[in-house]
Formats: structure tokens, sequence, C-alpha cells
């Protein structure tokens, strides 16, 4: 079964889009922490209130797409506000105080999503014109789940010429490299931080929008998106394009294949596989920061 | 530096006093809280360790409460072991479980760090969520507390399971106060508030690292054990990530690097959650009972305040009311 | 599917060259350290350097830092190394304290390989060093940083049982190191309160608690008044005459005043080594370096 031609074509499209949606997830992340030194543990809960805020849109518009545009634009906000209220205070606090504040808006998240929305999981229909199945290379496949593939591969185009193209790209790039070196040099590192911040909570929210047609809606889904998502930038090693592009690339596919293959091993095959990389480098992949 | 603190022999007497007259004049309903304080408690300091002491901020913690859990229900109920040899047993279990993930984990520092523990912890989250030996996500049933028929005393009844672990917490107490005030406890602070100077002192930073991750993680799989024989059951839930964050949250709420603190943080959390999660208390204060069901909100709320305004947490409050006072008294003589 | 699989996983991974040696570091623990062996015999362990660092290179990225630099250190001898900025001084220094790894080259410290070893464990064999900017446990008193540094040299860090303040030995030998280096009056002072050149004093107070071998300063008197450079250089002088030193320096009069020896880099190498005459006569030096004085 496993080197049959259509069931490896199959599974390689799944993980391919595991792997996008992860990358979505992952940029916003890993970038803010290789800024910052942070680590945003709400981000799943912002890819879940993306997921809803698409829903509630669906239901008012009836038009996956008006979602598609309002509801990441909703989840950015709810970002914005987040940092406004809370993270701007919290620069010179030490990391795991840092970490433990996002931790609690977790709780707060999800209790908030259960008094909105409800405790029973909801799905919303794929948009008709994507709602068919294609050919690839003489397989049937939703065409939705390659439309998730060719957003991924669109959002990491733009990232990549935004980040060597743009004057806030070569910002961040030099923020993650040397924040004080670049604060020193009189640019605003902060507001690129916000910035990228917003950036990042948009594509939380995108990915939520993109993934509610596939995967059911419910309170806690954004548990187990997160570990994933904080393994791919473990992996990938954080603060880089590069690293988050490869680190969801792996944990997609090992994924995917692993629950095909050996389903009782499926997330500890990924954890075997973050251990492995950890070992021979501990700061992932393709770290940016030296360490020494 | 540990061992200078004038106030945490009379503060630990003051919890040690208020937890035996609550056990003393406690219900069913109090002996059961009481009994689940104590073990939180025992869990919190075992975090401090690492947390306030070596400064090793771990968000995987559950994984030894849960491994200890685990593998005391594995000897008790497969191999019929009494309880107090499995716990032992699971103490063991936990240390090495600690040492194995310790050897990943303590190779990075600070934010890394966190993340690494809470994949890893992760990582035993989701083989016990899998694991058919071990009833999958239903977890087992049918673990025993230990026979004291002997003594005449039946470790079944609240009263005196509470009893166990609330001696249990003194004597865990006791244990690490010993760790914090000998050299190693003062290298782990050394460490904490400069790694590089004591590695070129010639100190072994990593030994030691791992050294208080083991036996943080030793701790916590005894802790887990308690909370095994106390429910009587045990699921995969015991290690999930939230579990470890809430004790981290407990440590700080008390106050990092005070392991009478971390105790206190851990009463107040658990009894916290109990108070939120029942619908009498919110009738109490003249709400809806219905907010029950809402409980973890406010418990995030709280947990964001908590960061944001404890500072010092609890402990370190009255620790510097103390200082004030003495400085006043002084003044005054 | 068995109970222990999953972790079979983890167990025959391949073993990284880290993990292996932090693996057998562990399970050597309690052994003798190796530098109180005898020395072999038939070596002359008095002419033998006890610090050898050959054909040292490194680069951080395409710039090379230190190309191919030699540096032999004999017993008791005091070197200085003076170098423009960027000469490549602090990263031949931290090669040989251990905190880099070398591209090419090898360390040899009294007769055993640590290229690849940790700072910490040449610690132990006899080397200690200052930091350029002090690297001290500021919330500490005095006394209590040099307890640390004493506790580590008294092999007694390990000891989780016996309460630290009861091992009397470990104070009284930091009471008798602050009173030496003239920090008897400052042992309950914290350390961030003390005077910049006070702190200094303890940066090198604390390496010199290990009684190492050798001792490796890094601008032992950058940013000091005249009084307190003057104060630093009475200390080294008085430094015991068996101690081996390796000193980076800007003051050359400083330098001059108590080298016997001094290595001058430019762009990464060896520009000249010889007796301070023959550096400060030297042309090259001159023209390169002094020139600029």
């Amino acid at each position: 079964m496993l080197l049959e031609p259509g069931f490896l074509i199959v599974q390689t499209l799944n993980g391919l889009q595991l792997s996008m949606l992860l990358f979505l997830l992952s940029i916003g992340l890993s970038v803010v922490f290789g800024m910052m030194n942070f680590i945003n543990l709400a981000h799943g809960t912002l890819y879940m209130v993306g997921a809803y805020l698409a829903l509630s849109t669906v239901r008012w518009f009836d038009s996956f797409w008006v979602a598609l545009a309002l509801a990441p634009l909703g989840v950015a906000l709810i970002g914005a506000l987040f940092y406004a209220v809370l993270l701007r205070h919290m620069q010179r606090q030490s990391p795991m105080r840092q970490v433990l504040v996002t931790f609690g808006l977790i709780f707060v998240g999800f209790d908030a999503v259960r008094m909105v929305w409800g405790v029973l999981p909801h799905t919303i229909p794929v948009p008709e014109t994507l709602a068919g199945r294609v050919y690839v290379l003489g397989e049937v496949y939703p065409a939705y789940r390659l439309f998730i593939i060719a957003i991924g591969l669109a959002v990491l185009a733009a990232l990549y010429a935004g980040l060597e193209r743009t004057r806030l790209g070569a910002v961040v790039r030099a923020g993650v490299d040397d924040r004080t070196m670049v604060a020193a040099l009189g640019i605003d590192v902060e507001r690129a931080f916000f910035l990228v911040f917003c950036l990042g909570c948009w594509l939380a929210g995108l990915a939520g929008v993109v993934s509610a047609p596939v995967f059911s809606i419910f309170p806690g889904m954004d548990m187990s998106i997160l570990i994933l998502t904080l393994i791919v930038v473990v992996v990938g090693g954080p603060g880089s394009l590069k690293g988050a592009v490869i680190g969801s690339l792996v944990i997609g596919m090992v994924d995917t294949y692993g629950q095909v293959v050996a389903p009782e091993f499926a997330r500890v095959t990924i954890y075997a596989l973050m251990a492995a990389v950890l070992l021979v480098r501990p700061h992932g992949l393709f770290p940016v920061r030296r360490t020494h | 530096m540990p061992g200078r603190d004038p106030l945490h022999l009379p503060a630990a007497a003051a919890l040690v006093v208020a937890a035996g007259a609550a056990w003393y004049g406690g219900d069913f309903f109090l002996h059961e809280v009481l009994a689940e304080i104590a073990i939180f408690a025992i869990f919190a300091m075992s975090l401090d360790l690492l947390v306030g002491y070596a400064g090793l901020v771990s968000l995987g913690h559950a994984a030894f409460f849960a491994a200890g859990a685990y593998a005391t229900a594995s000897f008790t109920v497969f191999l019929g072991w009494p309880a107090p040899a499995a716990t032992v047993a699971a103490v063991g279990c936990a240390a090495a479980l600690a040492a194995v993930a310790g050897v990943f984990a303590i190779r990075v520092g600070g934010v890394f760090f966190i993340m690494i523990t809470l994949a890893l912890g992760q990582m035993v989250y989701a083989y016990f969520f899998k694991a058919r030996e071990f009833g999958a996500d239903d977890g087992m049933a049918g673990i025993p507390r230990p026979d004291l028929a002997a003594l005449g005393l039946d470790a079944a009844e609240p009263h005196v399971f509470s009893a166990l672990t609330l001696i249990a917490a003194v004597a865990v107490w006791v244990l690490l106060l010993v760790v914090v005030r000998s050299p190693f406890g003062a290298m782990l602070v050394a460490i904490h508030r400069n790694e590089s100077r004591v590695r070129a002192l010639g100190c072994p930073v990593q030994r030691y690292k791992l050294a208080a991750f083991v036996l943080a993680g030793a701790i916590g799989g005894f802790a887990g054990s308690l909370i095994a024989q106390h429910t009587g059951f045990v699921s995969p839930d015991l290690g999930f990530w939230t579990v470890s964050g809430e004790v981290l949250i407990m440590v700080i709420v008390g106050g990092m690097g005070s392991l009478v603190g971390a105790a206190l943080g851990a009463a107040v959390l658990v009894l916290l959650r109990h108070e939120l999660s029942d619908g009498a208390f919110w009738e109490a204060i003249g709400l809806s009972a219905d907010l029950a069901s809402y409980w973890q909100f406010v418990m995030g709320l709280f947990f964001i305040a908590v960061v944001l305004l404890a500072g010092d947490g609890l402990y370190g409050r009255l620790a510097s009311i103390a200082r004030r006072g003495r400085r006043l008294r002084r003044r005054g003589a | 599917m068995s109970l222990w699989e999953p972790f079979s996983i983890v167990a025959v991974l391949p073993t990284g060259d880290r993990l292996y040696s932090r693996l057998s570091s562990i399970a050597r623990r309690g052994r003798p350290p190796r530098w109180r062996e005898p020395p072999r015999a038939g070596g002359d362990a008095m002419s033998a350097p006890i610090l050898r660092a050959e054909g040292i290179t490194h680069a951080f990225g395409s710039l090379v830092v230190t190309d191919a630099v030699t540096l032999t250190l004999a017993p008791g001898e005091r070197h200085g190394l003076i170098g423009p900025n960027g000469a490549g001084k602090t990263t031949l220094f931290n090669i040989i304290a251990g905190e880099i790894v070398p591209e090419a080259g090898s360390v040899h410290l009294a007769g055993v390989n640590v290229t690849r070893a940790t700072p910490d464990r040449r610690a132990r064999l006899g080397l200690a060093r200052s930091f350029q900017r002090n690297n001290l446990f500021t919330d500490l008193t005095v006394r209590e940083n040099l307890a640390i540094a004493c506790a580590i040299a008294h092999r007694v860090s390990h000891v989780a049982w016996k309460a630290f303040a009861r091992h009397r030995e470990v104070h009284e030998s930091a009471e008798a190191q602050a009173a030496a280096l003239g920090l008897g009056e400052v042992l309950d002072t914290v350390t961030r309160h003390l005077s910049y050149g006070t702190q200094r004093q303890l940066e090198i107070a604390l390496a010199l608690a290990l009684e190492p071998k050798i001792l490796l300063l890094d601008e032992p008197t950058a940013g000091m008044s005249p009084e307190e450079t003057a104060a630093m250089q009475a200390m080294i002088a008085a430094l015991p005459a068996t101690l081996t030193l390796l000193v980076i320096e800007h003051d050359m009069e400083v330098l001059f005043g108590l080298a016997d020896r001094i290595t001058v880099l430019d762009y990464g190498k060896v520009l000249l080594q010889g007796e301070p005459r023959e550096v400060r006569d030297s042309d090259v030096v001159r023209s390169r370096y002094l020139g600029t004085q």
C-alpha cells in the first residue's frame, strides 16, 4: 500500500496542506520570537477565533470570500488590541511573565468562545467554486485542499518578497539579527514589531478561516495546533523564514505520513523527530542568532 | 542567597499550623481539599527549585507529575505492589524520565527552554493519550492507598489520607530546604544569576542544572504518585501542559525562590479553583450559578493579573512588610 | 506496541558528540581530576609549556579574526597580548578560555588537549580568567561572591545535604582571600555598590580564589582612573611568581611594566613575539601600532 503512487500523491498533498497551515501559523510566531524573544502561547487561540469569526461571517453574508477577507482582519484587530493593552507594557518583564500572560489569555479566549458560540462543534461549507474535485497526476483530489496549498505558497512568496524588498522587511531582518543595534540607528523597532505582530495575528486568523471548511470548529481546537506550531518553531529554529518553511514541511509531512503508517505513534513520531533535531542542533535547524 | 531569610521558618510554621487547624476542624470535603492542596504544594515546591532557584522556567513539569501517577497506577494495578513501594518506584521512574528529558532541555536557555520543556511535556501527554496498555485517553482506575491497618488507621478515610499528604508536604519542604541551603543550592542560585561566571570558575554548570532538573522531576513524580492515590485514577490530562502552566502560576502567586511561597500559592490556587467552579460561590456573591461553568475565564484573568501585579508574590510581599517592620522597630529602639 | 517502544526511538538515535561527551563526563564524575595526576615519567614538568595554543584559526563568516596564531607560555611566564582593535585579541582569549571552539588549531593546557573542552573543564585544569567587563554576582556581597568561588575550589560545591553556612573552611578561605587582596573592609558590601575599581579587583580575586596555575586577564585596567590603575598594577605585581599570566592590555606602559614577553597581533596574525624591549624598538610595531600614539 505504501509504495502505490496514488497513495503517495494523495498523502503528499495532504501533508503539503497541513504544512501550509502550519507555515501560516508558525511564521508570525517565529519572527516575533526572533525579534523580541517573546512567544505568544495565545497564537492558537487567535487561530480558533479566526475560524469562529469566519463561521459568523458566513452566517451573516453567506459568502466564504467575505469571511476570507474580514475574519483575518478581525483577528489582527484583536491582536493589535492585545498588544496595546498588555504586551506593550510588558517589554521589560522576564520572558516567563510574558509567556504566562499569554497562557492566561488561552483560558480567557477558550471560555469567551464558549460563551459566544457555544460548546458544540460547527463546520462551514466549502465555497461552491472550490467544491469540486480535480485530477492531480491521475488522482482525484478535492479542489479546496489545493486552494489551501495555493494560499500557503502565495503567502510564502509575498513574505519572501516583503522581507527582501521592503524597508520594513529590512528592519525586521536586521531586528532579528541584533535588535539593540537597529534601535541605536534610530529606527523605530517598536513600530516594526507591532506591525509584524499584527501581521502574525492576521496570518493566524487566515489559517483559521481556510481550515474551517476542512476541520470542525470547536472550543479547544487551538490546543493541538498550538503545540504543533511550537514544534515547528523549535525544529525550524526561530526567527527565519527558511526555518519556518522547512520546519512546517518536515512536521506537516511526518505528521501526515505518521498518521497513516503508524497511527498509534502519530504524535510521538513528531516528538521523536523534534528530539532528534534538538540533539544535533539545540537551537533548531536554521537558527538566526549566533549560538556560542 | 538562600539561608538569610528570617521570615522563612515563621512563615512555614504559620502555614503548618493553619493546615493543622483546618485539618483538625475540617469536614469530609475540607479534608479532600487539604489533601489536594498538600499534593499541589509538593508539586509547586519541586517546580520552585527549578524556577525560583536554578532559573530554569519549565513549562513541562506536569510530565513528571503524570509519569509518577502512571507509574504508581501500573505498579499497583498491574503488579499488585503495595502503594508505598509503588510510590518509591514511581519517584524513580519520574527521575529517570527527567534525566532523559533534561539532557535535551538544559542545553538551551530562556524562552527556548520554556518551549522545549513544553514540547517534551506534551510528548509524554501524547504517549499516555495513545498508549492502550495504560487505558489511552480513558486512563486507569483502581489505584489503592497505603495499607495502614497495622497502625489501626484506614487511609481510605479522607482525614487519614489528608494527614498523610500534609506530612509528606512538610517532609518535602524540609528536604528542599536542606538542598537550597547547601552549597549545591547556592551554586544553583549563582548559575541563575550569572552562568558564564560560574562556568569560568570551574563549575560544570550543565551537570548542576541536570541534577536540579532530575531532583525536581523526582519530587514532581512523588506528587503525581500521591494524586493517583488521592483520586484513585489517572488520566493523560494530568500531564497536559496547562497543568504545568497552572503550577508555574502557583509558584508566581506565592513568590519565586521561596519554598513556603510556592506552598502558599498552591493553597490559593486550589481553593480558588474549587470556589470558582462551584455555583454556590457565585450565588453567595449575588451572581448567577451558571457562571461556574465559565470559571476558566475568571481563572485566566486571575492568571494575567497575578503575572502583571504579583511582583515577588504573596510571600515576597510578606517578607518586605516584615523587613519594614524590623526597620521601624530598630529606629524606635 | 510495547511499553517502552516510543522511548526506544530516543535510545537508539545516533548519539551526538556533545551528548556523548556529556554522558561520559557524568560517568567520570567522582574520579580524581586529571591535573592532579603526577607528570608523566621522563617529562620535565618545569620546562614543558603550561599553555600551548597552536595554529589557532577562526573566522566569523568571511572575516578571519585569528589566522594561524601560535602562542606558548612557560610556567611562571607573564605574557602580554597587544594589538589594535579588531586584531583578534579577544577572540584568541575566548578560544583559550573555552568560550569559542576554533575552526583550526589546538589548545593544550598543562599537556592536556583542551581544544574542545568546556570553560569549566579548563578552569578545573587550572585556568582562571577575568572578564573585560565586570562579570560578578552583582546582587551578592563580596563575601558571598568569594564563597561561591571558594566552594568550587574546595570541591564542596556539589554537596547538597550540609548547609553552606556550616562549611567553615570555605568561608574562612573566602575571608582570607579578601584580606590578601585588600577587600577585607568591603566583605559585606553588596557588589554593585562597590566602586568600579574595587569591582575590578573582585573580578580578579574571584579568579584567584581557584588557586589557578594560569590566569588570563582581559584588560584589567580598562576604564580605571590613574589611582585605580596603579592599585591594580600593584596587585598584579604582587601575584605569586609561580602563577603564569596572559594579559590583554591597551595601556602600553602597564603592559611593558609587567610582561616578560609580548605578542603583537595585527589583523589576526602574529606580527611579533618577543621581550618588551624588542617590541618597543620594533619598527614594524612602531609603524602599525605605536605610531598612532
